[in-house]
């Protein structure tokens, strides 16, 4: 009897530990304005953010779930806490961190991260940051990179120019109550002209059981800028639902590059609601780099307004299901500008039960002439448990494009294994080659540490014949 | 009267993106009879009843399901066609319709069975005549017995102020073969929808479509193909063109069942586009719940290619002349499939109008 390739479950252990460290301060359960209303008052906001929360209350209270994609209705709004403020102050020192925070950070490997190969580290737990800190170089030349709270109180104007402009609290339920309690997160200042040599990187933790994180990341690359941003998120295992509704904005100034990279491995009881939007101005480019392997439920579709001429994006993501995951991603790419560019490159794995669906549009307006999309989406099932769907959309309101999409799915093909067997590779050798090529677009563009810590992640245990 | 959730999208998308489905104001009066004769030519060895049955279709999507009663509620010209076991018809059947002052409004249901190893040919057109505006609405459905293969030509060319409101459904058995090729070359507004099911072991089917897109004609496509038989195989290819201010929008669904194992799909989609104030919609869906399959699909839309038509225009051909040669060209793998030199015809001349006119 034949046996199947068999890929290991995602090694989670060292996510998995929870922390005995009680929340200094947490609302109720649940949404009301009184809740809001707190939120804000303990952060000691502005009128017009307190402004904004209760409007994106309302619009949250009037909006119905989305009647597409994966099923929400085990989500109970009056079960989630919606802050957490952890029994520690913002620093910029590990040492100062509570111990049972500071190991946690430690077994993720940030602070060894940061000595080794990053310009500055951000790190929230639960809902506030605990720890920043940036390369004193980079501050020279004036980079900024702070909590969200903190450029809320120190860069106001900035922040009001552009915080919750491209998203938009009306435009999902979801985005809405992003609006409603966002708490923490980053904001990136990258001066004309500046080139961070090394990435930054924000780590989010969510530690207290039922509840959720709403960080807000806000990134603006001046004229001619370059970053790499990096963010990373995990969450231990509960027995309750977590909800993870984060936002990120990214402006990209004109020549300006902006990578950012995601690697998540939230716990299956997480609920993954984020939303993502950059804007790219003439001659920049976004270019999301994303890895979604954790999370009961994803719904996570960066998108890209190209809004300058020449402007470009670049989307390259891998997703693996297992049993009980529903993983619904993709990317969105607006092309609104002549001679405007995008591809997006999508890998997904499904197993054991595992559910992935790629969804992507592409959008195209009648002045973005002489403008090019390429969309490849390319799926590997494991199993005939699992299911694995593509669901792109394509709306092109000029004849001057040069649109392509290519969708594949299937198993590993026998051919392939039997090429690399006849080059001297044995059969093991053969699937795991295949496997690991199969992702390898996305570790390739990673730097060497966090591509070696995403091949961990996807812990490929190859056994067997194909079949 | 209002018809609404038309050509759902299988698995919905973003609502901003207007393509989880359609629908249609239907100023019609649809309570009267269709008065022309249909005729059916070549049918001595058929049998042909004046009425469609109504036995249920196994895994019809909603939509078409509702589509059916529509029609079966307010028919005005119903058939059944058999073709017997292990007859081959060596002649295609032709059944033409004709909408015109007197009977602007066709409302028409077909059964078309194909017994046990027969083999058969049916092309069915529309066609519009005089000053009325008219409007069609029709369900067709193909069955394929086992070893059976019919091929079903939907040929729709209807007057620029029409209204074509279509569905087809065919279920092939094992080793049966029910094929399916669409041209929609006229009309107003044409929602046209077809859903093949691959039921059997071995089944087969190419799901083909031909459209032309030109003045403010707007067309919504919707083609799913169901993929259940193990190594049954399976293809959907559409080409079209669109020109003047049209719209089209094409959900095309992949859809592999668990337990389909062994087998194959591929759809192809591939647009000129003639203006730059035409909108092209595209949803080619794939889904898949069985391991052992091979799914693909592709999507090019652009222009018809500079350094072609650069070559045609340094032979002697106007701009228009290069691009209805591209366009025809782009066609032509669809177009030898239709059994008939006369239609084959009268869709090269439509073609003609469409990028002379309307570019």
């Amino acid at each position: 009897m034949r046996k199947k390739t068999q890929i290991g479950e995602i090694e989670r252990s060292i996510y998995d530990i929870k922390d005995s460290s009680h929340a200094s301060y947490q609302v109720a359960k649940g949404l009301t304005e009184e809740i809001v209303r707190e939120i804000s008052a303990g952060k000691h906001e502005p009128a017009w953010m307190l402004d904004l929360r209760l409007k994106s209350l309302e619009i949250f209270k009037n909006m119905d779930l989305p009647s597409w994609g994966p099923s929400l209705a085990e989500l109970d709004m009056d079960q989630i806490v919606t802050y957490v403020k952890p029994e520690a102050r913002m620093t910029d020192d590990w040492q100062e961190l509570p111990e049972d925070i500071r190991n946690t950070f430690d077994r993720l490997g940030i602070p060894k991260a940061e000595q080794k190969s990053l310009s500055g580290v951000g790190a929230q737990y639960d809902s506030e940051v605990v720890y920043h800190s940036m390369q004193a170089e980079l501050e020279a030349q004036g980079v900024i990179y702070t909590d969200m709270e903190t450029a809320l109180r120190d860069y106001e104007d900035i922040v009001k120019a552009h915080f919750m402009k491209l998203l938009l609290p009306r435009e999902h339920k979801f985005m809405a109550l992003h609006g409603a309690v966002w708490s923490g997160g980053s904001f990136v200042y990258v001066p004309a002209g500046v080139e961070v040599a090394m990435p930054l990187q924000s780590y989010f933790r969510l530690n207290a059981p039922g509840a959720g994180q709403f960080e807000h990341t806000l990134i603006i690359c001046e004229k001619g800028s370059r970053l790499h941003f990096i963010e990373g998120c995990s969450a231990p295992r509960y027995n309750v639902l977590n909800l993870h509704a984060g936002g990120v904005e990214l402006y990209v100034g004109e020549d300006a590059v902006l990578r950012y990279s995601t690697i998540e491995n939230w716990s299956k009881n997480m609920l993954n609601l984020n939303s993502k939007r950059a804007s790219v101005e003439k001659n920049g480019a976004i270019e999301w780099i994303s890895g979604t392997f954790g999370s009961h439920i994803t719904m996570l579709y960066p998108s890209s307004v190209l809004k300058g001429e020449y402007a470009r994006s670049e989307y390259i993501g891998v997703s693996f299901a297992s049993a009980g995951q529903f993983l619904d991603t993709g990317a969105k790419v607006i092309h609104a500008a002549p001679h405007t560019s995008s591809t997006m490159s999508s890998k997904s794995i499904s197993k054991d039960g595992g559910n992935t669906t790629t969804r992507t549009s592409v959008t195209v307006h009648p002045k973005a002439k002489k403008s090019k999309s390429s969309v490849i989406c390319e799926a590997l099932m494991m199993d005939r448990s699992s299911r694995s769907d593509t669901i792109p959309a394509m709306d092109i309101r000029n004849d001057e494009v040069d649109i392509g999409h290519e969708a594949k799915i299937g198993r590993i093909s026998e051919e392939s294994i039997f090429y690399l067997m006849s080059r001297g590779l044995s059969e093991e050798e053969a699937k795991a080659l295949i496997v690991r090529g199969f992702v390898e677009p996305v570790t390739k563009e990673l730097p060497l540490e966090y591509a070696v810590e995403m091949n961990r992640l996807i812990g490929l245990e190859l056994e067997g014949t194909i079949g | 009267m209002k018809l609404t959730n038309l050509n759902e999208l299988q698995m919905p998308s973003w609502h901003w993106l207007n393509i989880n489905d359609t629908e249609l104001n239907l100023t019609a009066d649809i309570g009267v009879a269709y008065l022309n004769k249909a005729e059916c030519r070549n049918s001595s060895e058929i049998k042909l009843q004046p009425q469609a049955d109504g036995e249920p279709i196994e895994a019809l999507p909603a939509d078409m399901q509702r589509m059916r009663e529509f029609i079966a509620a307010h028919q005005n010209y119903s058939l059944t066609i058999t073709i017997p076991q292990h007859v081959r018809l060596e002649q295609p059947v032709f059944l033409d319709f004709i909408l015109d002052d007197m009977s602007p409004v066709l409302i028409d249901q077909l059964h078309i069975r194909a017994e046990k190893g027969s083999q058969a040919d049916i092309v069915v057109t529309y066609r519009a005549a005089g000053n009325a505006v008219c409007f069609h609405g029709g369900f067709a459905y193909l069955e394929a017995a086992p070893d059976a293969r019919v091929r079903l030509f939907k040929i729709q060319m209807l007057g620029s102020n029409d209204i074509h409101l279509d569905t087809t459904a065919v279920t092939a058995a094992e080793g049966g073969r029910g094929d399916v090729l669409t041209c929609e070359l006229g009309g107003a507004q044409v929602i046209s929808s077809c859903n093949i099911a691959l039921a059997g072991a071995a089944s087969s089917s190419n799901l083909d479509s031909l459209y032309l897109g030109s003045g403010r004609r707007r067309l919504d496509l919707n083609y799913r193909l169901e993929v259940r038989g193990t190594s049954s195989d399976g293809e959907i290819v559409v080409k079209g063109a669109l020109s003047g201010s049209a719209k089209k929008t094409l959900k095309s669904t992949l859809d592999f069942i668990s337990g389909a194992s062994g087998a194959r799909g591929r759809e192809v989609e591939t647009v000129l586009t003639l203006s730059d104030r035409v909108i092209n919609l595209s949803a080619p869906l794939l889904l898949c719940g069985e391991d052992n399959v091979e799914g693909e699909h592709a999507t090019t839309t652009g222009r018809p290619d500079e350094a072609k038509l650069y070559y045609l225009m340094s032979r002697g051909f106007s701009e228009k002349e290069a691009k209805r040669l591209l366009v025809e060209a782009s066609f032509t793998p669809l177009l030898n499939k239709i059994p008939s030199d006369s239609l084959r015809g009268d869709i090269l001349t439509k073609i003609q109008e469409v990028v002379h006119d309307e570019q």
